[in-house]
């Protein structure tokens, strides 16, 4: 990613003190201090002269986009202490007297129904929108040189002396958080990212700084030559600028470099995104305003790159074939979003969206946008745009809409790549209110999953991720990784045998990372600097020890702390430390292999691929995955190779069993849930209740099978028999009432007698079987 | 008002190169020391000439430095400072300080602007320099010269000062601690990547003088397998030539005989030479002997047609005579003419000529019987036998050849007994003159 950079042709004698963007067009508006506003064009030739404001402007903010009706105004605070409105064509709307001394900055909060005004007088002042004051925040015995608003607006942060301060607005609700910004001088310049809630900011130690929502610091820069005059977040995304003297820097958030230019611009005093954030405007200190477009965003997918050489241009060019070259020339609009995976291309302009299919990129499917969008999130047969008005959409590659789903509290502007995950048939999204309930949603009707759709835990969630590979709705997984870093896997739709409350199951702790693959159910994540990959996450709900035994896990310490798989393709994962370098592993071939003989009921295949490779992770993967499939030879071999003796055992007597009923409900035995085993034996028909009532008396479920017995009146003195044989074992008396009396009601039970009955059960229930 | 008046001060300090950092809230507290040294640093970037105090120690030493810098700026530069407000070195100062940077803040901005646009101000009398007027021309020749380097110099001020003041960095660093610390590391560390580049490209040589000392040794195996290979050839070559060939026999017979054959060729053809030679002398004689025999005949019709006039003269009149003659002798000769054209086209008439000529007798008289009309056109006759003379001349030469070719053999006999060669080549080529001029005939 690089940043194209230009300045303004005419240099003033005085220097430029703010920029601003307007909402929904391309004008850059910046104020001078020679008192005078100038406006720009998107490509910054000056579009009239300059407009006389009549005071030193220190700073401006735009009146934010309220819905569909634009107002051409905004606010700005003065070095006389005023707060005054202005229209766009720099005629006075109204000046209030704000501030004893300088008023440093002015900010609108996001619904534009208030703004927050600093002064020199180290005072936080909150004005309506008609320029009434509400409230006198708080004050400081020194200036306050910056301020942000928090993604919600419902706090403030604040730059006072080297200090940062976050400072809730509604009244005692939380506490005020405090911590140290700077070693030496004065932070003098802050933001706060609206979706990861990331803050930035910058001092006159020359450094930059990033910190998480708490003030827990992430990273520091190494000291500049001079201060950092200025830091945006670009909205939507995880990239910051810092503007120092004669410097702009293009960050990530874990604070690597991703371009640096020198342009001869004086100190950037303050720099703006665009919003869209393509774009970038700084006001230097040398009388010129700088712009800078965002291009060589790339993207890989497979053996294609697509690559943004020009705001209105895309390149894409193919490993495999190095000749050819597509370029996707978009004469319109600018490219707002595009985004590239499942062999497909979408691209977003401000006005409309283009699929493309992979090998031929020539004709496009097109579709209109309404709105600017933020988020385009990819899955194999549909993808999902985020838009700010509209909310979450979901499309199909034809370019038809599927669905829109939504709920109470969707706040689409904050959505990020993390909280929307997509697949087949399923979209989930984080309920943003609370972060603690992930919300899934059919995408072909746009209706909650299931009864509500919910997932919900009792800790904040950072991030989800939808398996991709299986096509049925049964086999599709959810993960998700909490703030405690812990990751957590859960089904998406209702599983027999498993119940709600054990539904979702941690797998790891001290998870950074977590990523499916694309080809297959393969699940990575870093944890613990080391590399773990599931081979098969299904085992949890097959046989947790079988989970245990299919993981491949490798030390990662090269990885070094706060990894991001970027993507996990084929048999090749793709890292980001958080130095920036990208590092890629690769994992062996063959668990994808066997999921694809698996899906072909090709197990005799899996098993010679098994013997060939001869790893224990791909036999007890193959294991979990015959059992799941109910491939019982299969599984007896595979359990045989992991030397589960026990295993193997019972699967052997599952398999002698001639009845499919009570196979199958050994087999729900086998995957530990004994209710649907019962179930299974009680729906069958004819009916095997000896068998229902023997199992519960081989799981000791005395009250079970006692209930069994004289509900149906039947086999009353096997269970007794059974009882007294146990207890006799134990040398323990009877101490259940029901026993005891059926224990005089039955009397003196012959083992002779018990044998026959069980011989006649088994010989009725063979015929039952034969009819 | 202060905020607006830090801000432009810090980003004017910075534009300036000032070395230290300037913090907004240096001056919220009173800071003498960084005034002073601001104030120092602004004036002798001003005019390096410009003598100030340097002791601020005591508040006297303060007084005495400010009055100094707020005279010479006053002085040099026409700006007014405010000392007391300089002396409280808070908030205020930065005014006063605004006012020197902004000058030199703009000076430095504007530089590329206003070039070499300087009043020369000449104030004193002329008369009274003429006296050195050489001296002060050499001197503003190298003023303007030195003007001109100074100003390039300056212009790359600019660009220079970043690197000259991180380089002054380093250097300070350096010097503070000699022993250890990261400069020192850094150097150590470039020392160490020359050394290793340097290691690194003598590998390389090295390399390469072996892959040169291999190259040698190939190419002098070649050159030497080369050369045996050539004398080899040599060798092979010399033996062939020693070697005859199984047809040299052959060649050679066969080469005496054509020599044999080629002199017998050649015998013949000069007896074939010698007597067509023959043939035409015989066939000249002839024609000179018909030559003489019509002559003869002629001078024969003349005088019998004088005896005949002379008889018919001593019967009629002179006259009459005379202008007959005259008239008829014009029509005659043209008809004479026409006569001869016709006979040497048609080829009977050549035959007849050499009828004539065979039996000469029988055509004289024939002519001279039918010849009574034409009396004096015997010169004319005379040159058309002389043209049919030539054609007869061929005919008779093919007759000759065809004739001579039953007496070859006997010829041949005759030259070879004792024939000298060189009169028979002299024969030939007459020979050849003479064919000749019979091609020439058959154009005509």
């Amino acid at each position: 990613m690089k940043l194209n950079i230009s300045v303004s042709a005419k240099k003033r004698g005085e220097m430029m003190t703010a920029v601003s963007f307007t909402p929904n067009s391309p004008t850059i508006y910046a104020t001078c201090d020679d008192q005078t506003l100038c406006s720009f064009g998107a490509d910054g030739d000056e579009e009239s002269t300059p407009a006389d404001l009549g005071a030193h402007i220190t700073s401006i903010s735009w009146f934010p986009p309220a819905g569909k009706t634009v107002v051409d105004m905004f606010a700005a605070s003065c070095t006389d202490g005023t707060l005054r409105f202005f229209k766009k064509n720099g005629m006075l709307e109204k000046k209030i007297q704000a501030h004893d001394g300088a008023a440093i900055c002015v900010e609108w909060n996001l619904d534009g129904s208030s703004l927050v005004t600093s002064g020199e007088d180290g005072e936080v002042k909150v004005w309506s929108r008609n320029g009434n004051l509400r409230s006198q925040l708080a004050t400081y015995p020194t200036p306050i040189y910056a301020l942000s608003f928090s993604p919600s607006s419902t706090s403030l942060l604040l730059a006072n002396g080297n200090k940062l301060i976050i400072l809730p607005l509604a009244s005692n609700k939380q506490k005020t958080v405090t911590w140290e910004a700077c070693s030496s001088g004065v932070v003098t310049c802050c933001d706060w990212n609206n979706v990861s809630g990331l803050i930035v900011s910058g001092g006159e130690d020359c450094c930059y700084r990033v910190y998480d929502s708490f003030g827990l610091p992430l990273f520091t820069s190494n000291p500049h030559e001079h201060v950092i005059t200025s830091v945006a977040w670009r909205p939507n995304s995880s990239l910051f600028a810092v503007g120092s003297y004669n410097v702009i820097r293009l960050c990530d958030k874990t604070g690597w470099t991703v371009c640096k230019n020198n342009p001869a611009t004086g100190s950037i005093v303050k720099c703006k995104w665009s919003s869209d954030g393509t774009q970038l405007a700084g006001a230097g200190g040398g009388g010129v305003v700088i712009f800078a477009q965002l291009v060589d965003r790339t993207l890989e997918y497979g053996n294609v790159t697509a690559t943004l050489t020009d705001p209105k241009k895309i390149q894409i060019s193919d490993v495999t074939s190095p000749n050819s070259f597509d370029e996707l020339d978009f004469p319109r609009d600018r490219v707002v979003e595009f985004s590239l995976g499942h062999d497909h291309l979408v691209v977003a302009t401000a006005t409309q969206c283009f699929i493309y299919e992979s090998p031929n990129y020539n004709t496009p499917q097109i579709f209109d946008l309404r709105n600017p969008v933020n988020l385009i999130v990819l899955a194999p047969k549909s993808f999902a745009v985020v838009d700010t008005v509209m909310g979450v959409t979901v499309y199909n590659y034809e370019g038809r809409q599927l669905s829109a789903p939504r709920f109470q509290g969707l706040r689409p502007e904050f959505l990020s790549a993390d909280h929307v995950s997509l697949s087949h048939d399923v979209i989930a999204i984080l309920d943003q209110t609370d972060f603690k309930t992930i919300r899934c949603f059919d995408i072909l009707t746009g209706r909650p999953l299931g009864n509500n759709g919910e997932v919900k835990h009792d800790q904040e969630i950072t991030k989800i991720s939808l398996s991709l590979f299986s096509t049925s709705s049964m086999d599709r997984r959810l993960v998700f990784i909490d703030s405690n870093k812990e990751l957590f896997i859960t089904p998406t739709a209702q599983l027999p045998g498993v119940q709600k409350k054990f539904a979702i199951q941690k797998l790891l702790t001290q998870v950074d990372t977590v990523a499916w693959n694309d080809t297959s159910d393969l699940l990575a994540c870093v944890a613990d600097s080391r590399l773990t990959v599931y081979y098969y996450p299904h085992a949890l709900y097959v046989d947790r020890d079988l989970l245990s035994q299919s993981v491949e896990s490798h030390d990662a310490s090269s990885f070094g702390s706060h990894p991001q798989i970027l993507s996990f393709f084929g048999n090749t994962i793709t890292v980001r430390r958080s130095s920036g370098a990208v590092l890629t592993r690769t994992v062996p071939p063959y668990p994808a292999l066997l999921y694809e003989y698996a899906a072909g009921g090709r197990f005799k295949d899996c098993v010679k691929l098994c013997r060939y490779i001869k790893s224990p992770q791909l036999w007890a993967t193959l294991a979990a995955m015959a059992i799941y499939h109910q491939d019982l030879d299969s599984a007896a071999v595979a359990l045989s190779a992991t030397k589960e003796v026990d295993k193997l055992q019972y699967i052997k007597y599952i398999q002698s069993i001639a009845s499919s009923e009570v196979r199958n409900a050994e087999m729900m035995l086998y995957k530990r849930c004994p209710e649907e085993a019962e179930s299974i034996l009680l729906q069958a028909s004819p009916m095997k209740l000896y068998h229902a009532i023997k199992m519960n008396v081989r799981l000791y479920r005395w009250d079970r099978a006692l209930q069994l017995a004289v509900k149906h009146d039947k086999y009353k003195d096997v269970v007794m028999w059974y009882r007294r044989e146990y207890l006799k074992g134990f040398r323990r008396e009877e101490d259940k009432s029901e026993f005891l009396k059926l224990g005089r009601e039955v009397g003196e039970v012959d083992e002779e007698r018990v044998k026959e009955l069980k011989r006649e059960a088994k010989e009725s229930e063979r015929e039952g079987d034969r009819k | 008002m202060s905020f607006r008046e830090l801000r432009n001060f810090t980003e004017q300090m910075r534009a300036l190169g000032y070395p230290r950092l300037i913090s907004m809230e240096n001056f919220r507290s009173p800071n003498f020391e960084l005034v002073a040294d601001v104030l120092f640093w602004m004036v002798k970037r001003y005019d390096p000439d410009i003598t100030v105090h340097t002791a601020i120690e005591s508040e006297d030493d303060r007084v005495e430095f400010l009055t100094s810098i707020a005279i010479s700026m006053q002085s040099k530069a026409g700006i007014k400072l405010n000392t007391k407000k300089l002396y409280a070195a808070d908030g205020h100062a930065v005014k006063e300080l605004l006012k020197v940077a902004t000058t030199l803040y703009h000076a430095s901005r504007y530089t590329e602007e206003d070039g070499g646009e300087e009043d020369a101000d000449v104030g004193a009398p002329v008369t009274s320099r003429l006296t050195d007027v050489k001296a002060a021309r050499s001197l503003a020749s190298e003023i303007t010269e030195r003007g001109a380097r100074l100003h390039d110099l300056l212009k790359a001020e600019m660009d220079v000062r970043t690197h000259r003041q991180k380089s002054l960095r380093f250097l300070d660093a350096i010097s503070g601690n000699l022993e250890s610390g990261p400069e020192q590391q850094w150097v150590e560390k470039a020392l160490r990547g020359i050394v290793e580049s340097t290691k690194d490209s003598v590998d390389t040589m090295k390399k390469q003088v072996q892959d040169f000392d291999a190259d040698e040794k190939a190419l002098v195996e070649k050159i030497k397998r080369k050369q045996t290979d050539l004398e080899r050839n040599k060798k092979r070559l010399a033996s062939l030539q020693h070697v005859r060939p199984a047809f040299m026999d052959e060649y050679e017979k066969l080469e005496r005989d054509l020599q044999k054959q080629y002199e017998v060729y050649l015998e013949r053809f000069r007896n074939l030479d010698y007597l067509e030679h023959e043939l035409d002398s015989l066939n000249k004689a002839e024609e000179e002997k018909a030559a003489e025999a019509d002559r003869r005949m002629k001078r024969m019709q003349r005088i019998l047609r004088e005896e005949e006039l002379k008889i018919i003269r001593g019967e009629q009149d002179l006259v009459l005579g005379d202008e007959n003659s005259g008239g008829g002798s014009g029509n005659k000769q043209i008809f004479g003419s026409r006569i001869g054209k016709q006979g040497m086209n048609s080829h009977a008439g050549l035959r007849d000529n050499t009828n004539r000529q065979k039996g000469g007798g029988g055509n004289v008289q024939g002519k001279m019987g039918g010849g009574s009309d034409s009396d004096s056109g015997s010169e004319d006759m005379s040159e058309e036998d002389l043209t049919n003379d030539d054609s007869e001349s061929e005919d008779v030469s093919i007759g000759g050849s065809s004739d001579g070719g039953s007496s070859d053999s006997s010829n041949l006999i005759e030259n070879d007994d004792g024939s000298d060669s060189s009169s028979d080549e002299g024969g030939g080529g007459g020979d050849f003159s003479g064919s000749r001029d019979s091609g020439s005939d058959d154009d005509f």
